[in-house]
């Protein structure tokens, strides 16, 4: 196939474009590695020598091993929770007949678009001894991700045939063990999917967990970063550090699963 | 009745619990609340009715965050959208590397809105790269605060927020261009049509539904934006880039709770009737294809 000029230009367009995507990235892996005063310059320049050891004086001082476990813990427990609470009620949603059960599944859908009320939601975990908790933290992601996760995993369990849960039922499969053994594994596309989602937006969560959790000590990894400006505001080389630091785990994961990324976020949205 | 047996009620249990206790329970808390005075240094809560809503509708500070909530939803909405497109259409035409540009434009989408705000807040700072790159192509009478200047505060804002969030859209549009069969296109091709026909008749009504999908979660999202301007900006200089949730945020800071919720139930009714008004115009746009 010969090239054509369009194909060159249209290479050249995709070029720059990329460039405008990773020259700012670039800017913060370069900084990372100046000294003070080359890194105030905030220029593309390589630094004159690559000081690795800025990195470990982020390490201690913006605490990320610190974030990084809190991160995990909120991340894995919000997304545990949302796909076995939200496998169950999809389930029980797109099969049971029945006016009602339709007006639940309506009520859930309420919840993907309006903002959730703040102060209210901290007056409640602060009565039920949850605020400040990750425990508190975690039920109030499941409960802003949950209603996506039903949509989404109602769509993929109505694929499924019903002779299923019939043919389980007949065998004298209880209704927990037919969930459990026979729909619950073939769901796993869409636990991929909403794992994708819930886990990024849990894991970059900012506003939420400002409100909810006010020890230092039990914030996340993105607080590191929140946290270092407002101490080390001029000491750019260790500002990039450690924006750098907070974007690694993230960035290492779309190193290897970006195809799966790309898609679990598209179908999360095109659902929603 | 089999299905009761088959489908019993506990099954949507947790979820229901966890969605109407931690979603449900302070939104509509929070519509009461506004009705108060609720305030932190006061023992009891009294019922005030419209009062704050009529306090509310007095402050200038509300309209301007509502007026730049707006500027900031439509711009960010029909940018992100439109250079969705385009990156979608030039991904889905032959191209060497398509793989590859494809992630690195949707690299932006999986970093958190704190690190791609600070990240910003360097490139964009007065001596930083963006202003150095103007003067090295001899523009340099263009550079200018981009952050710190009222004027420009919002509009660079939108920019960064379109960089973050068009791979999102890309990714959408190119999932439905690519659900468009090869036949019909071939068929438009052999039939003599241009590019240009075949993008208008053929691409885009097949596409109508993603784009109604596309522009409510930009529209949505936005409206609802926060974390980005509270980085960069924090709602300065001077309120010049203050939107409903950074006012409201601020509103709780000073302890006027009832105030800030009753600023949440507007935001709250504007996002849902703009959802509501989107869906409706867009559904018959769909239709008149």
């Amino acid at each position: 196939m010969k090239t054509s000029y369009g194909q060159w230009l249209r290479t050249a367009v995709a070029i720059v474009g990329s460039l405008v995507i990773l020259i700012p990235l670039a800017l913060v892996f370069l900084g990372s590695l100046k000294n003070s005063a080359e890194a105030s310059k905030l220029d593309l320049s390589l630094p004159g020598e690559w000081l690795w050891s800025n990195y470990k004086t982020v390490f201690v001082e913006g605490r990320l091993l610190n974030g990084f476990k809190n991160s995990a813990i909120v991340t894995v427990a919000t997304v545990a929770l949302t796909i076995a609470a939200g496998s169950m009620s999809a389930y029980f949603l797109s099969r049971r007949p029945g006016r009602w059960v339709q007006a639940l599944f309506v009520f859930f859908f309420a919840g993907m678009i309006a903002p959730p009320s703040m102060i209210p939601a901290i007056k409640l975990l602060q009565s039920l001894h949850l605020s400040g908790e990750f425990i508190g933290l975690i039920l109030f992601l499941s409960a802003l991700y949950l209603p996506l996760t039903i949509f989404i995993m109602s769509g993929f369990v109505r694929s499924l045939p019903r002779e299923l849960d019939e043919a389980a039922t007949i065998d004298g499969a209880s209704s927990f063990y037919t969930f459990r053994r026979i729909i619950f594994p073939l769901l796993k596309p869409s636990i991929a999917t909403v794992t994708v989602f819930v886990a990024l937006y849990t894991w970059n969560d900012f506003s939420n967990t400002l409100y909810i959790i006010s020890d230092s000590s039990k914030w996340t990894l993105p607080f590191s970063v929140y946290n270092f400006v407002s101490i080390y505001g001029t000491q750019w080389q260790y500002v990039f550090a450690d924006l750098l630091s907070v974007m690694l785990p993230m960035l290492i994961v779309y190193l290897f699963l970006q195809r799966y990324i790309i898609e679990g976020m598209t179908a999360g949205s095109v659902k929603g | 009745m089999l299905h009761r047996k088959m489908y019993p009620v506990w099954l949507i249990v947790p979820a229901l619990a966890i969605y109407v206790i931690m979603y449900i329970f302070p939104t509509a808390s929070g519509f009461y609340y506004s009705l108060t005075d609720w305030s932190p240094y006061k023992d009891s809560i009294g019922f005030v009715g419209f009062e704050q809503f009529a306090e509310l509708f007095k402050t200038k500070a509300m309209y301007t965050a509502m007026k730049h909530t707006v500027i900031y939803a439509v711009i960010v909405t029909i940018l992100q959208n439109g250079l969705g497109v385009l990156l979608a259409l030039l991904l889905n035409s032959k191209l060497a590397g398509r793989n590859f540009f494809r992630s690195v434009y949707f690299l932006p989408c999986i970093l958190s809105a704190l690190v791609v705000g600070y990240t910003f807040t360097i490139v964009l700072h007065p001596d930083g790269i963006f202003n150095q790159f103007l003067s090295a192509i001899g523009l340099s009478e263009l550079s200018k605060d981009w952050l710190g200047d009222p004027k420009l505060a919002l509009y660079t804002v939108t920019l960064v927020n379109v960089w973050q969030w068009a791979g999102s859209s890309m990714a959408l549009y190119l999932a439905g261009l690519q659900g468009i069969s090869k036949d019909m296109l071939e068929a438009a091709v052999i039939d003599g049509t241009t590019y240009l026909q075949r993008l208008r008749y053929v691409m885009l009504p097949i596409l109508a539904p993603v784009v109604t999908i596309s522009v409510l979660l930009s529209m949505i999202g936005s409206m609802k934006t926060f974390e980005l301007i509270y980085v960069t900006t924090g709602g300065g200089p001077g309120g010049a880039t203050e939107v409903m949730n950074t006012f409201i945020v601020k509103q709780f800071g000073a302890g006027l709770y009832a105030y800030g919720t009753a600023a949440n139930v507007v935001l709250f009714l504007s996002v849902a009737i703009v959802s509501i008004f989107l869906v409706k115009l867009m559904r018959k746009g769909e239709t008149a294809e």
